[in-house]
C-alpha cells in the first residue's frame, strides 16, 4: 500500500515538473526580478542600479493617468462587450435553432482567423479621416468628426476584439439553465419580464461574472489596441510599461509601475473569487476561472 | 353572494395536441368535480404530461376548448391562469432559499404585498407542510421528499383554483412515496383544493384518487372512481393496467344474462359482461378476465365434485401476507393465483385443481 502511494506520488510529481519548471522559471522568477529592480534606482545610463529606495513607488502618483484611462476605458470595454454580448447570448441559448446557432457562432469566431493586427490596422482605415467621417461629411450629417485615436476608438477596438470572450461564458450559463424554471416562474404569476430579471438574470450571473472578468482583466495589460487606435495619445499602464522600459529606460520606476499593476489586478481577483463563493453552490461553479 | 353555477373545475372538450407527427393528446373530453382528487393514469408516452400542461398553459391546444372554472382559457397565458404545478423534479429556483421559493408567487403579487404579510404566509405555507424552520436552507441541502414538499408550499401559497401535480411522487423512494400518498390526500382534504395528479403507478392512482381517467395513446379510455375500475373495467387494457389479472382469450359464442366464450381449445367459460363495458356481440374476439384474488386451489383428488381445470404449480412466490402460485394448465393456459398465506400449503410441482365462480370473471372485447 506504502509503497503503490509512494509511486503515485513519484507519478505525480513527475508529471507536474514541466509545468512547475515552466511557471517558475517564466512567472515566479521574472516577478521577483521585478519586485528587487522597483525598490532600486534608475543607473545614469539607464537600466537598473542595486538600492533600496521606496523612491519608485512614491514618484506612482507621476503616473495616475495611464491607469486611470486602463481602469476606466477596461470598465467601459467591460460594459458594452455585456450589452452586446447579452442578447447574443441569450438568442444563441433560448431562441436559435441548431443550424442558426451553428452560423452564429462561426460568424462570431471566424473574423479571428485573421491576424489580430491586421484586423486592427482595418478599423484605422474606417475610422480614419478618409473612412465612417468622410462618408458621413459627404452625406451632410456632420463636419469635421475625428474618430481615430480617441477613447471612442479604442473602446470600439475593446468591443471588436473582447466580444467573443465575453459570449461564451454567457452562452455556456444560459445554455444549462433548466428551462422549467422559466416555466415554474410563469407558472407562480411572473410574466416573462420579472421571470427574466428574477430567474433567468441571477442564474447567469456566474457567466456573467466569468466573462466580465475575462475581459478585464486581459485589458488591463492591454497594449496594441491604444498604440494602434488611440495613435499613442491615450497611454494604457501597458503603453506606459513599453515606454518606460523601452524608451526612457528607467527599469526601477517600470517596474514599480507593473508592481502597481499586479497589485490592482491582485484586489480583482479576489473581488471575483469572493463573489463567485458567495454565488457559489451545487452546479453552479463550472463557468468560474479558476 | 354569487353562488357558481359551473361544479367543474376544469373541462376540456375534444382538445387535441400535436408535436410534429406524433398526436400527443387526441381529442380528450372530461370534466373534473371542484374539490376532487383526480388522476390521470396510463404508461409512460401516454399524453399524460401533455395533458397538464394543457391546463397549465405551458403549452397551446391545437384543437378543442379547454376551461378552468367555467370559463375558456384560450387567450390567458400561464401567469394570470388560477391553477399552480408542482413539476416533475420540482423545479425550486437554486438561486433562493426555501423562504424565498415559497414566497415567490407572492412576490409576484400586484399590488405588492406587505413583507410582514410574505413573511407570515410562508411561515402557514411551511407549517402545512411540515417545514417550519426551513426557511434558510437551499433546495440542494434538502432530501428528495423534502424538496417536494418545498415544493407543494410553493404551489399553494397562490391559493390556486386548481394543482397540477406531474408525477410527484414517482423520485422518491418506495417508503417515503407511501407515506407521501397519505400525506398528500390529507393536504388536499384540509385544503380543499382541486388535486390534478399525474402518475404511472397504478396503485397510487387507486389509493389516493377520487377519480381515475386511465390513457393510452393519447386518448381516455375509461374513466371513474377507483372501485369502478378496478371491479368493471371496459376492456382488456384497463383491466391489465388497474390490478392484475389473467385474461382467458376466445371467441363469443353467446350473449345473454353471461357471457359465453369458447376458447381455441374447446371450452367453455361463462361470464357477466363489464357492465360498461362496449358490447359484445357474437363471433367477437374476447378474453375472460379473472383477478388473481378470486381464483380458488384444491390438491387433486380432494376436489370433490366441483369443476375446475386441471394444473401443475410451477412457481411459488411468497409475498408475507399473500402467496402468488402460477399454475400451468392444459385447458386454460397459464394462470396466477394469489392466496392468503394462512390457507396456503401448495409447492412447486404439486398437482393442483384451479376454479374459479362464474360470477368472479368478466367477459372483454379483446383489443
Ligand atoms: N415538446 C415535445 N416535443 C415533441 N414531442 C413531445 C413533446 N412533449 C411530448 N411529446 C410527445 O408526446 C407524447 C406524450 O408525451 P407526454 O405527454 O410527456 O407523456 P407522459 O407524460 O404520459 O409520459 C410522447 O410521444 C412524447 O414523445
Ligand atoms: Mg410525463
Amino acid at each position: 500500500m506504502t509503497v503503490s502511494t509512494r509511486k503515485t506520488k513519484l507519478t505525480t510529481a513527475l508529471l507536474l515538473a514541466p509545468a512547475s519548471l515552466w511557471y517558475l522559471l517564466l512567472l515566479v522568477a521574472p516577478l521577483v526580478i521585478v519586485t528587487i529592480f522597483s525598490f532600486g534606482e534608475r543607473a545614469p545610463e539607464g537600466g537598473y542600479a542595486a538600492a533600496f529606495t521606496f523612491e519608485q513607488y512614491l514618484k506612482l502618483p507621476t503616473r495616475s493617468t495611464p491607469f486611470i484611462n486602463t481602469l476606466w476605458l477596461a470598465s467601459l470595454g467591460t460594459f458594452f462587450c455585456i450589452i452586446l454580448a447579452y442578447p447574443l447570448a441569450y438568442y444563441l441559448a433560448t431562441r436559435a435553432s441548431a443550424q442558426m446557432k451553428s452560423i452564429l457562432v462561426a460568424l462570431i469566431i471566424v473574423p479571428f482567423w485573421t491576424s489580430f493586427l491586421i484586423r486592427t490596422y482595418a478599423w484605422i482605415t474606417i475610422l480614419s479621416s478618409r473612412g465612417i467621417p468622410a462618408i458621413l461629411e459627404r452625406l451632410g450629417l456632420v463636419q469635421d468628426l475625428v474618430l481615430l485615436n480617441t477613447p471612442f476608438a479604442i473602446t470600439l477596438g475593446i468591443v471588436y476584439n473582447y466580444l467573443p470572450l465575453m459570449t461564451f461564458p454567457l452562452y455556456v450559463s444560459l445554455e444549462r439553465l433548466d428551462k422549467r424554471l422559466l416555466e415554474a416562474s410563469k407558472d407562480l404569476g411572473a410574466n416573462r419580464w420579472g421571470t427574466f430579471w428574477q430567474v433567468t438574470f441571477p442564474l447567469s450571473a456566474p457567466g456573467l461574472i466569468t466573462g466580465s472578468m475575462l475581459v478585464f482583466i486581459l485589458l488591463m495589460g492591454e497594449y496594441l489596441i491604444p498604440a494602434l487606435l488611440g495613435g499613442g495619445k491615450i497611454f494604457f499602464v501597458g503603453n506606459a510599461l513599453v515606454d518606460l522600459f523601452l524608451q526612457s529606460r528607467n527599469w526601477p520606476f517600470g517596474s514599480a509601475v507593473s508592481m502597481a499593476l499586479n497589485f490592482i489586478m491582485l484586489v480583482i481577483i479576489s473581488l471575483y473569487l469572493w463573489l463567485t463563493s458567495r454565488l457559489g453552490g451545487e452546479g453552479r461553479e463550472e463557468v468560474s476561472l479558476f | 353572494m354569487t353562488q357558481s353555477v359551473v361544479d367543474f373545475d376544469i373541462e376540456f372538450r375534444n382538445v387535441v395536441k400535436t408535436f410534429g407527427s406524433v398526436r400527443a393528446v387526441n381529442g380528450i373530453s372530461f370534466q373534473i368535480p371542484k374539490g376532487s382528487f383526480y388522476s390521470f393514469l396510463g404508461p409512460s408516452g401516454c399524453g399524460k404530461t401533455s395533458s397538464l400542461r394543457l391546463i397549465g398553459g405551458f403549452e397551446q391546444p391545437d384543437g378543442g376548448e379547454i376551461y378552468i372554472a367555467g370559463e375558456s382559457v384560450a387567450q390567458i397565458p400561464s401567469y394570470q391562469r388560477h391553477v399552480n404545478m408542482v413539476f416533475q423534479y420540482y423545479a425550486l429556483f437554486p438561486h433562493m432559499n426555501v423562504a424565498r421559493n415559497v414566497g415567490y408567487g407572492l412576490r409576484q403579487q400586484r399590488p405588492k404585498l406587505l413583507p410582514d404579510e410574505i413573511d407570515k404566509r410562508v411561515k402557514d405555507a411551511l407549517a402545512l407542510v411540515r417545514l417550519s424552520g426551513y426557511e434558510n436552507r437551499r433546495s440542494w441541502e434538502l432530501s428528495g421528499g423534502q424538496q417536494q414538499r418545498v415544493a407543494l408550499a410553493r404551489a399553494l401559497i397562490n391559493k390556486p383554483t386548481v394543482l397540477l401535480l406531474d408525477e410527484p411522487l414517482a423520485a422518491l423512494d418506495r417508503k417515503l412515496r407511501k407515506d407521501m400518498q397519505i400525506e398528500l390526500k390529507t393536504l388536499q382534504r384540509e385544503v380543499g383544493i382541486t388535486f390534478v395528479f399525474v402518475t404511472h403507478d397504478q396503485e397510487e392512482a387507486l389509493s389516493m384518487s377520487d377519480r381515475i381517467a386511465v390513457m393510452r395513446d393519447g386518448k381516455i379510455v375509461q374513466e371513474g372512481s377507483p372501485t369502478e375500475l378496478y371491479n368493471h373495467p371496459v376492456d382488456r387494457y384497463v383491466a391489465g393496467f388497474i390490478g392484475q389479472s389473467n385474461f382467458i382469450p376466445g371467441e363469443v359464442v353467446e350473449v345473454g344474462e353471461r357471457v359465453t366464450v369458447r376458447t381455441p381449445l374447446g371450452v367453455m367459460l361463462s361470464a357477466p359482461g363489464s357492465k360498461d363495458a362496449k358490447p359484445l356481440v357474437e363471433k367477437a374476439k374476447a378474453v375472460v378476465a379473472v383477478r388473481p384474488e378470486r381464483i380458488g386451489l384444491w390438491r387433486e383428488g380432494e376436489a370433490g365434485g366441483q369443476s375446475g381445470f386441471k394444473g401443475r404449480v410451477s412457481q411459488v412466490t411468497f409475498l408475507g401476507d399473500q402467496t402468488e402460485y402460477h399454475v400451468e394448465t392444459e385447458e386454460v393456459g397459464h394462470l396466477l393465483v394469489k392466496l392468503s398465506s394462512g390457507n396456503a400449503g401448495f409447492g412447486g410441482g404439486d398437482s393442483v385443481v384451479a376454479y374459479w365462480n362464474q360470477t368472479a370473471g368478466l367477459a372483454l372485447l379483446d383489443d
